[in-house]
């Protein structure tokens, strides 16, 4: 082998060393955009829960027929497919920071997993599940199938916001924008907290719904009906 | 000259010194260039020339990426990656395969061979020497490259987990297999002799 520091003195003689903070601007934007993934699978995580939680297994045979039908009808796919697409470019990602690659696979799955949980909880727990309900309807066939569930008066499922309460009914205002008036004469109304209800029962007319179980739209998740006050 | 008064000085105190003036990387160039043209024959199968070629442009990128280096790894290492690095990028431009892990008659390859995988049984040196080449080249690329750095360049499991960009735990699995492996390979060769 020749020497060959002649060479290479003269290859680099014209050049510089890159700028510190060229490299330092990189390593924080690999770990920017680790974190951030993190926390958009959390995010979508924290729908998941959200749905998962509320949705109405204990209605599954009246609404589909079967639990299994009722599982394909209902469960939140979309994210669950996002919250595992973030978890894997957080991953990846993760991989590519400056010693990403001495942690094992396992590991850093483990962990990523926890996090998102962790994260995924508070969320839950101060109400931001709750927006994928003002999502509107033509998206929810997507993102919220649990809207256009309860958006079915013919087969006796009816849902959304209630707008004024008397002592027989209620004046409601679906998903779709339109007004009911619900008779709760024969329901059995379980305590609601906020407006939005998801109702039980039978069309009698065109905007006219008899009511035979009332409950609240979604469950109180920990400490998200201190938070919402 | 130069060499000698900073020969005490650590890769790591040298690499500030080149940043500062680049008179001082002649003296990572002197440490590494026969240790890297070394490793850049045992990995690859390129004529002299063009390993020489790829020596030059890895000294280029070390110094280029000077400020990058990070510290909590050893400069061995690092430098160790990015020769690797540029031989995976020939390999690709020229569209070849590595083929060859070189053994030099003067290595102590056999000796550290024969104390990695156990074996009892004193072999004929050349005939294992080339015989060793050819099972070498024969194994899994990933442990032959993993049994390279570890019994040819005598890096340990945190070097070579440095180098090759993957976990410990990995390091030491590849090693377990290909050592396997080539015991396996070199104990159908004896029952052959």
């Amino acid at each position: 082998m020749k020497n060959l520091d002649k060479q290479i003195l003269d290859k680099i003689k014209d050049l510089k060393p890159k700028a510190k903070w060229k490299f330092l601007i990189k390593n924080y934007l690999i770990w920017s955009f680790a974190i951030l993934f993190l926390i958009f699978s959390s995010f979508a995580c924290a729908l998941f829960l959200y749905l998962l939680i509320n949705n109405d297994w204990e209605y599954s045979k009246i609404i589909a027929g079967s639990f299994w039908e009722f599982w394909v009808a209902s469960f939140p796919h979309i994210w669950f497919i996002f919250t595992i697409t973030f978890l894997l470019l957080s991953y990846f990602i993760f991989k590519h920071t400056e010693r990403g690659y001495r942690f094992s696979r396992k590991n850093v799955m483990i962990l990523n997993i926890a996090i998102i949980f962790f994260l995924a909880f508070i969320f839950c727990s101060f109400g931001l599940g709750r927006v994928v309900d003002n999502i509107d309807l033509e998206q929810s066939k997507v993102f919220n199938q649990r809207k256009v569930i309860w958006l079915n008066p013919e087969k006796g499922f009816l849902a959304g916001e209630v707008i004024e309460k008397q002592d027989d009914f209620l004046e409601l205002l679906d998903f779709e924008g339109k007004f009911w008036t619900i008779d709760i004469r024969k329901a059995h109304v379980t305590p609601y907290t906020e407006e939005g209800v998801k109702i039980l029962g039978t069309k009698i007319e065109e905007d006219i719904f008899e009511a035979k179980e009332i409950l609240p739209w979604s469950r109180v998740f920990l400490f998200e009906k201190d938070f919402l006050k | 000259m130069l060499i000698k008064e900073f020969e005490n000085k650590s890769d790591e105190e040298v690499t500030k010194l080149a940043l500062e003036d680049q008179k001082y990387f002649i003296i990572l160039v002197k440490r590494y260039q026969e240790k890297l043209y070394r490793y850049i024959s045992r990995i690859s199968n390129f004529n002299e020339q063009e390993k020489e070629d790829i020596l030059q442009d890895v000294f280029v990128k070390v110094y280029v990426n000077l400020n990058s280096f990070n510290p909590n790894l050893k400069f061995s290492s690092w430098v160790y990656r990015i020769t690797r690095n540029e031989v995976i990028n020939n390999f690709r431009k020229f569209q070849r395969r590595p083929q060859i892990a070189r053994i030099d008659p003067e290595d102590d390859f056999m000796t550290r061979i024969r104390c990695g995988l156990d074996l009892e049984r004193e072999i004929d040196n050349k005939l294992d020497i080339d015989y060793l080449k050819e099972i070498l080249n024969e194994i899994n690329d990933k442990y032959k490259e993993v049994l390279i750095l570890k019994f040819l360049e005598e890096k340990d499991y945190r070097e070579i987990s440095d180098i090759l960009k993957i976990p410990m735990g990995t390091v030491a699995t590849y090693i377990s297999r290909g050592k396997k492996e080539l015991r396996q390979k070199i104990e159908k060769y004896e029952k052959l002799r």
